[in-house]
């Protein structure tokens, strides 16, 4: 019957729509295993990546377990923090000791509280260059990656860390069969490729992310260190003022220069408003807020009370921050402590100050020569003293203008002085005008030295003393004038007397007159011996020709000299001079100061008194004394003895002669021996009068 | 009284010459007297020599120094004891007067006769 086969009419479509599924299957199927095997190739690059990821967080807690404090001395001590580690990082730990031992481990692998795999000490020491990879099953048989990384502490293995992945494989094909499908899948492939290389690029963006944050982060903890390091050192202080927030923190450093603790108070703008001297504090926050407003920088200087008291200067600098529309947001600054700064430069302005008014003012002239150089500064006065008006002198031009005659004996002083370790100098010279005549000068310079005692300036003042040495040159004029012209007449009338004295035919009254006019005349004799010493002694004419000499000789001559005076009042003389040595001094005058001490003690004596002399060491000197039982001296005049001139009202009411010269002479002639002479009295009850010179081991000659 | 000694004197004072010619005198020696150094220095060098000479310093035309110096440079008469008597008590002039060769020296206000013809005594016991 066709009908039938009308009725089963030839559906081509049928065939059609099989071939589509077919075609759908082998697609759907295909693309399947595509998928799986992209997803598998997928999940070896993973572990892969796994892998270089464990290791390098590995890598990462060994570097924090070696700078532990307790590793690896104390390995056990490090246990609560591997725990926090692992949980931290989602990995298995275990940390082995460099030989072998299981020290700690912690962690979850897998989502499971980890359990340490016996044989972690094994892998560790099993792993090559440091860096060991296993693959074991662990207690459920699951099979894990182990990953062995050293722990180094400053270069030598400490120990190793041992990280197990935290899940186990979804997909794990057979051992060394490879999926035929792989050449049915390239777009699969291609695709997976695709993905692994962008996850790859990921990976590594985040790699190096990572080492830069690292980096960046241990600099910053190097910087901030290395900040309050510097901060600390240079008293400098750092603050910051966020405007719109009104919060203002400090460095450490900002707070101990207002004396407080870091941390102790909250910082704030009243805060170091307080802290402000008021004298200074209208302007320091008018000078903040001027910035804040006009965004402009800022420099101040301020007096601080810190919280201790303490006055402080400080110096301030800073600037403003702006945001985007052009206003200040921030102000940011430091704070110096330059107190001392401050104080130095201060005294240094005002000793340059008081320098340059000094030069100004001097009548003497100033110089300054840098004796490296040979360069020579010369004050106002220079000039004016003595007319020369050079640019830049030099040493060589004050040199040229030294008289002929003085120039060796101060070139020679100088180098003596340079030789020595001493700093003052001093010389009288004769220096040659501009007009071509000769200014005497008294030059006085003090010597400034390097380290290794080199003189390296000399800061001197140049004293015009012509008039002085023309005064000088009259009053020598003088004592010749006094010893010649006074003297010859003196002489006269004494021998003339004498003679007088030695004429037998005169009446007995006459006698008497010319006795008295010898005595007076003797008198006139010696006052003018006094002033001839005194003037010669003052103007520094007498030379001293020190020797040794013994006291205790001089004064046994003096006594036999004064013997009959002594005699005449009736005197008990004693000497005490045991053992005493010899005194470095010139014998003609020390036997003078002897002798006017021991004329004193008698002419002031009372008649039928003592006379005590001693003569003992005192450390280096020896001291001389004489004790009378006279009148003794009132205490108004004590002080006053030894001026010229000078007597004191008794000795002149009891008519006992003298000049008043002959206590000063003492005293010149002592003091420049290097000694001192004093009295001491009680008034009625005698006087004593005692001198010191500086002692000798020299012998007496 | 018997000569004890020739003695010649240089000094330009009047008054001081006279005292020390009378005090000599006196004491027996024998005095020649010159009023200034070229004087004296003649007298000293025309025999017969003094025994001890008296020199002043201060003169005109010739000083003592000058003196002493040409008395001490002359054979006939550097042996011959010279005292200075002078009115300068300086160290120095005293210094080089005896380094000069003077027997002794005096400042003449400080000095009395009788110590002086004593002096003069001695030396010429000396010479």
């Amino acid at each position: 019957m066709t009908g039938r086969s009308a009725s089963r009419p030839y559906t081509p479509g049928a065939d059609h729509v099989l071939a589509v599924w077919t075609l759908i299957v082998l697609t759907i199927g295909s693309l399947g295993i595509a998928v799986l095997l992209g997803l598998y190739q997928l999940h070896q690059r993973e572990l892969d990546q796994d892998k270089a990821e464990i290791q390098r967080l590995g890598r990462f807690l060994a570097t924090v377990i070696s700078s532990h404090p307790a590793w690896p001395q104390n390995a056990a001590a490090i246990g609560p923090e591997v725990a926090t580690l692992g949980n931290t990082v989602e990995l298995g730990l275990s940390v082995v000791s460099a030989d072998g031992r299981l020290v700690a481990g912690a962690g979850i692998a897998g989502g499971r509280p980890f359990s340490i795999p016996v044989d972690a000490p094994e892998i560790a020491l099993s792993s090559t260059n440091g860096i060991g990879v296993a693959e074991r099953p662990d207690a459920d048989g699951v099979l894990r990656t182990h990953v062995a990384v050293p722990i180094r502490k400053t270069g030598a293995l400490t120990g190793y860390v041992v990280a197990i992945r935290k899940s186990p494989p979804f997909f794990r094909p057979e051992r060394g069969g490879r999926p035929f499908l792989v050449y049915l899948t390239g777009a699969g492939t291609l695709i997976v490729l695709v993905a692994v290389r962008a996850t790859r690029r990921v990976t590594r963006h985040a790699d190096g992310l990572i080492a830069e944050i690292e980096a960046a982060s241990a600099r910053q903890q190097a910087s901030e260190a290395g900040m309050a390091e510097a901060q600390r050192l240079a008293r400098i202080g750092s603050w910051e003022w966020d405007v719109s927030t009104d919060t203002v923190s400090w460095s450490n450093e900002h707070f101990r220069l207002f004396g407080l603790e870091p941390g102790t108070v909250t910082p704030s703008l009243d805060v170091y408003l307080q802290h402000v001297d008021p004298d200074d504090r209208a302007k320091a926050k008018a000078t903040l807020n001027l910035s804040r407003r006009s965004g402009g920088p800022f420099v101040y200087h301020q007096q601080i009370v810190r919280a201790d008291g303490v006055v402080r200067t400080l110096y301030s600098r800073g600037e403003a921050v702006c945001g985007a529309d052009g206003t200040p947001v921030r102000l940011r600054g430091t704070v110096q402590d330059v107190t001392e700064q401050r104080a130095a430069a201060e005294a240094l302005r005002q000793s340059e100050h008081r320098f340059h008014l000094a030069a100004l003012a001097s009548s003497e002239a100033l110089c300054e020569w840098n004796i490296e150089t040979g360069a020579l500064w010369l004050n106002e006065s220079f000039t004016a003293l003595f007319g020369h008006s050079v640019a830049h002198p030099s040493v060589e031009f004050w040199k040229n203008l030294i008289h002929a005659n003085d120039v060796e004996r101060v070139d020679r002083s100088l180098q003596q002085v340079f030789a020595s370790t001493g700093s003052l100098w001093s010389e009288e010279y004769r220096l040659r005008r501009a007009d071509g005549t000769y200014a005497w000068v008294f030059d006085r310079g003090f010597i400034e030295r390097d380290a290794t005692n080199r003189p390296l300036r000399m800061i001197a003042s140049l004293m015009d003393i012509t008039h002085r040495k023309e005064a000088e040159r009259l009053k020598s004029d003088f004592v010749s004038f006094v010893s010649h012209q006074l003297r010859t007449p003196l002489a006269g009338m004494n021998w003339m007397l004498e003679l007088a004295a030695e004429c037998e035919r005169l009446p007995p009254d006459a006698h008497e007159y010319i006795s008295n006019a010898r005595e007076a005349a003797a008198r006139l004799v010696s006052l003018v011996n006094d002033l001839l010493d005194i003037a010669r002694l003052e103007a520094g004419r007498i030379v001293m020709t020190p020797e040794p000499v013994r006291l205790a000789d001089a004064t046994r001559s003096v006594l036999t000299e004064l013997e009959s005076l002594i005699a005449e009042k009736g005197l008990q003389v004693s000497v005490d001079a045991d053992h005493a040595p010899a005194v470095l001094a010139d014998p003609q005058l020390v036997r003078q100061v002897v002798m006017n001490l021991i004329s004193n003690a008698i002419k002031y004596n009372n008649p039928g008194g003592r006379l005590d002399i001693r003569i003992a060491a005192q450390n280096d000197a020896l001291e001389w004394s004489v004790r009378d039982t006279g009148m003794g001296i009132p205490r108004a005049a004590q002080s006053r003895l030894f001026e010229k001139f000078f007597r004191a009202d008794n000795a002149v009411a009891q008519e006992v002669e003298g000049t008043g010269l002959g206590l000063h002479l003492v005293r010149l002639i002592i003091e420049q021996a290097g000694g001192r002479v004093w009295c001491e009295s009680e008034p009625g009850a005698g006087a004593l009068f005692a001198f010191t010179l500086p002692a000798t081991q020299q012998r007496v000659h | 009284m018997t000569e004890r000694g020739r003695v010649l004197l240089i000094e330009d004072d009047k008054f001081l010459r006279r005292a020390c010619e009378a005090s000599l005198r006196q004491r027996g020696f024998e005095v020649t007297s010159a009023v200034d150094g070229e004087e004296g220095l003649r007298l000293a060098l025309t025999p017969p020599v003094a025994h001890v000479v008296l020199l002043d310093l201060l003169m005109p035309k010739l000083t003592g120094i000058e003196v002493l110096r040409a008395l001490k440079s002359d054979a006939m008469t550097a042996t011959i004891p010279v005292v200075i008597l002078s009115n300068s008590s300086r160290e120095e002039d005293k210094r080089l007067a005896v380094e000069l060769g003077a027997a002794g020296y005096y400042v003449k206000s400080n000095l009395s006769l009788k110590d002086l013809a004593a002096q003069v005594a001695r030396l010429v016991a000396h010479a």
